[in-house]
């Protein structure tokens, strides 16, 4: 999503108030042309009636006065400047006998009884008694200059009623995304591990204060779950710790006491408590790790290619072993906030496993790098990768692959990676990489500042500029 | 008169456990079950070493090591604590502990850690020249020497055979030589100390008479001082 993203592609709101905001507009339309038809109507209803009506009152001159008072009554019509009309009164042999005009359009010279459009004019004509004949037409020139403003006037104030509606849209999509993306920025948070995050809520209680103070009760809970399984967890290892201690300590001593043979025996049982612990140590670290996600306490700045070169260095003898090359490109120079101890925990475990699959003989390829203010680190073996699916699945407690049933392991290590990256704000990823795996981690670089206490000698390779 | 220290821990098992292992290295050791009264005799006698557990009725471990130091009192102090808990480990030495010790541990670790808070405490901390048997290795010059034969060792490898002649004649397990040799306080899944030791092994023993790296299962590593007998 870039930030250039109009708010209706981002906004349902928007585009919802938007949709709404149109089809009250086309309906705001059709009213407008209805207005209009009707406005057309009325005019052209008007034009009519004043033709019947002097029609009427040229009837009447005719009927009183004869020839002569309607010659008068046209004349007078015909120039009477407040109204602009034909008005013709034909002779016998078409001559004109009063009026305005010469000649009148053809297409007035009808017998119909309704007036009859032609271009401007409105007209309609009537014989007289006599042989005389009566032509009157109606200027619409006046009549369309209204309906065209008329239409102006609706046109534009429809136009403005569609910009209001897409402002509108706008308006509602920015302030409805704005409330949306402090919900969204307080789950990210808590998605980061952060579980102590808690949306704002504002004071007058509408919709989205009750989304958010929802959603900081259910965050609530979830922190108060969090915190009982980890007294949980806190409690299991003191009551598990003393009688794994009592019964190591009674092997040993019965170890001291015991002939040669049993001694060995003991040994084995001795050993087997160890791995006992140990699984139980490390489920006992992926734990408090990850119950300390988020937690800045304890961090600091870390090299990450100086960590990385002492963990090849505690595997050279295993890498040797093995016969696995393993090559790493420090290209990033840069820290990150840490726990060294886990950070070298974290690289020990997936380097552990790259090596633990490659096949003899096989490559490991680790790499860093800075990508604007992220570190990235990957790490590539080309061993038989996980199968289908099971990446959503490795970093599960336990966690074990079909096709790494064969290998010595508890599942814990890619937990315990996990873990390390939560408790460090990371990305980790696996990538199946054909063959092999390819394992990502995104970590957020501290600003490279003069001041931080490593020696240059840690960062051999380290490029220029 | 030998040496003698204090134990402070409340679980009577663990807590007979560690008396009998500091007895079966020449100390004379004391025992209180009690935080406040473990700080009490503390402070009034002068040990040799105290071995503190972290969790105590009364008075925790921290507090009485926090007192123990404000009132300027320099004894070793290792302190014990349930396992799991790395966070612990930090605290407990930033808190002035000079050692530190998930339990449950092994007899070999704990008397291990006993070992080298004597040694520094003592003056003989670093000597220049270790003897084991046959093996000579010079700390300044990072040389190692075998019946006068020259091995050669990595950076890590030296640190390896230097900490198992510290403590030649005493199994050493992987834990302590992972924090000791990698400054590491965890286990990785794959036995490194193990390979380490092999390779270390070969290049020890190979065309000598007697083994001077001896393993055992369950115990640990050690520098065998009798190797250069014939």
């Amino acid at each position: 999503m870039t930030p250039a993203a109009p708010v209706f592609a981002r906004s349902w709101f928007a585009r919802v108030a938007t949709t709404f905001a149109m089809l009250f507009t086309v309906l705001v339309a059709l009213t407008f042309v209805g207005v209009w038809l009707i406005a057309a109507h009325i005019v052209e209803g008007h034009a009519r009636a004043t033709l019947e009506a002097d029609l009427a009152s040229f009837s009447e001159a005719y009927a009183q006065r004869l020839l002569p008072g309607l010659r008068e009554a046209v004349e007078r019509r015909a120039h009477d400047p407040a109204d602009a009309r034909i008005v013709l009164l034909i002779g016998r042999q078409g001559e004109t006998l009063a009026g305005n005009r010469e000649r009148i359009p053809a297409a007035l010279l009808h017998a119909d009884s309704t007036p009859r459009r032609a271009g401007r004019w409105l007209g309609l004509t009537r014989p007289l008694l006599g042989g005389f004949t009566l032509a009157i037409a109606h200027d619409r020139a006046r009549d369309d200059a209204i309906l065209r403003n008329l239409a102006l006037a609706l046109a534009g104030m429809g136009a403005i009623a569609v910009l209001f509606s897409i402002a509108g849209g706008r308006v509602i999509g920015q302030t409805t995304l704005a409330r949306v993306d402090e919900i969204n920025a307080t789950l990210r948070k808590v998605g980061e591990g952060d579980l102590a995050a808690r949306a704002p809520v504002a004071a007058n209680a509408d919709e989205f204060a009750v989304l958010a103070s929802g959603l900081n009760a259910t965050l609530e809970r979830m922190g108060a779950l969090v915190e009982a399984l980890k007294a949980v967890s806190d409690r299991v290892a003191h009551e598990m710790r003393t009688p794994l201690a009592h019964l190591r300590a009674g092997l040993e001593e019965a170890r001291r006491g015991a002939p040669p043979s049993t001694a060995a025996k003991i040994g084995e049982l001795v050993a087997e408590t160890e791995d006992m612990i140990s699984v139980f140590a490390a489920l006992l670290d992926v734990a408090t790790t990850e119950a300390a996600a988020g937690d800045p306490r304890g961090l600091r700045p870390v090299e990450l290619d100086a960590v990385i070169e002492d963990a090849i260095e505690l595997y050279d003898a295993v890498i040797e072993e093995r016969g696995v090359a393993v090559a790493f490109a420090p290209r990033a120079g840069a820290a990150l906030l840490g726990d060294r101890h886990l950070i070298l925990r974290m690289i020990a475990n997936i380097l552990d496993n790259a090596i633990k699959f490659s096949p003899p003989g096989g490559r490991v390829d680790i790499a860093t790098q800075t990508r604007g203010d992220d570190l990235l680190l990957t790490l590539r073996d080309d061993g038989r990768g996980l199968p289908e699916g099971f990446d959503a699945k490795a970093f599960d407690r336990f966690a074990r692959a079909s096709n790494a049933s064969d290998a010595p392991g508890h599942g814990l290590g890619l937990a315990l990676v996990r873990a390390i990256a939560a408790r460090h704000g990371m990305k980790v990823a696996l990538v199946n990489a054909d063959p092999g795996l390819r394992v990502e981690i995104r970590a957020r670089a501290l600003p490279r500042p003069d001041d931080l206490r490593s020696g240059p000698h840690r960062l051999p390779d380290r490029p220029e500029g | 008169m030998g040496e003698t220290a204090l134990v402070v821990e409340d679980d009577p098992r663990m807590a007979d456990h560690i008396v009998a292992l500091l007895r079966a290295e020449g100390y004379s050791a004391a025992l209180e079950t009690d935080g406040a009264r473990g700080l009490r005799r503390a402070a009034a006698e002068p040990f040799d070493i105290v071995v503190l557990d972290r969790m105590l009725p009364s008075l925790e471990g921290l507090d009485i090591l926090r007192r123990l130091r404000e009132l300027d009192i320099r004894v070793p102090v290792l302190m014990l604590s349930a396992l799991g808990r790395t966070a612990d480990k930090v605290e407990g030495l930033e808190t002035g502990a000079d050692d530190y010790l998930a339990k449950p541990f092994a007899d070999e670790e704990f008397v291990a850690r006993v070992r080298s808070l004597a040694r520094r405490a003592g003056a003989q901390a670093h000597p220049e020249v270790l003897l084991v048997g046959d093996i000579e290795i010079r700390v300044k010059a990072r040389t190692v020497h075998r019946a006068g034969k020259h091995i050669p060792t990595s950076r890590k490898e030296f640190e390896l055979i230097r900490c198992l002649a510290e403590h030649a004649g005493h199994f050493l397990p992987r834990s302590f030589l992972l924090e000791r040799v990698w400054n590491l306080r965890f286990d990785p899944q794959t036995n490194v100390v193990d390979v380490h030791v092999s390779r270390l092994r070969r290049k020890l023993d190979e065309g000598f008479g007697r083994e001077a790296l001896v393993s055992a299962r369950g115990e640990g590593y050690k520098l065998d001082p009798e190797c250069g007998a014939p």
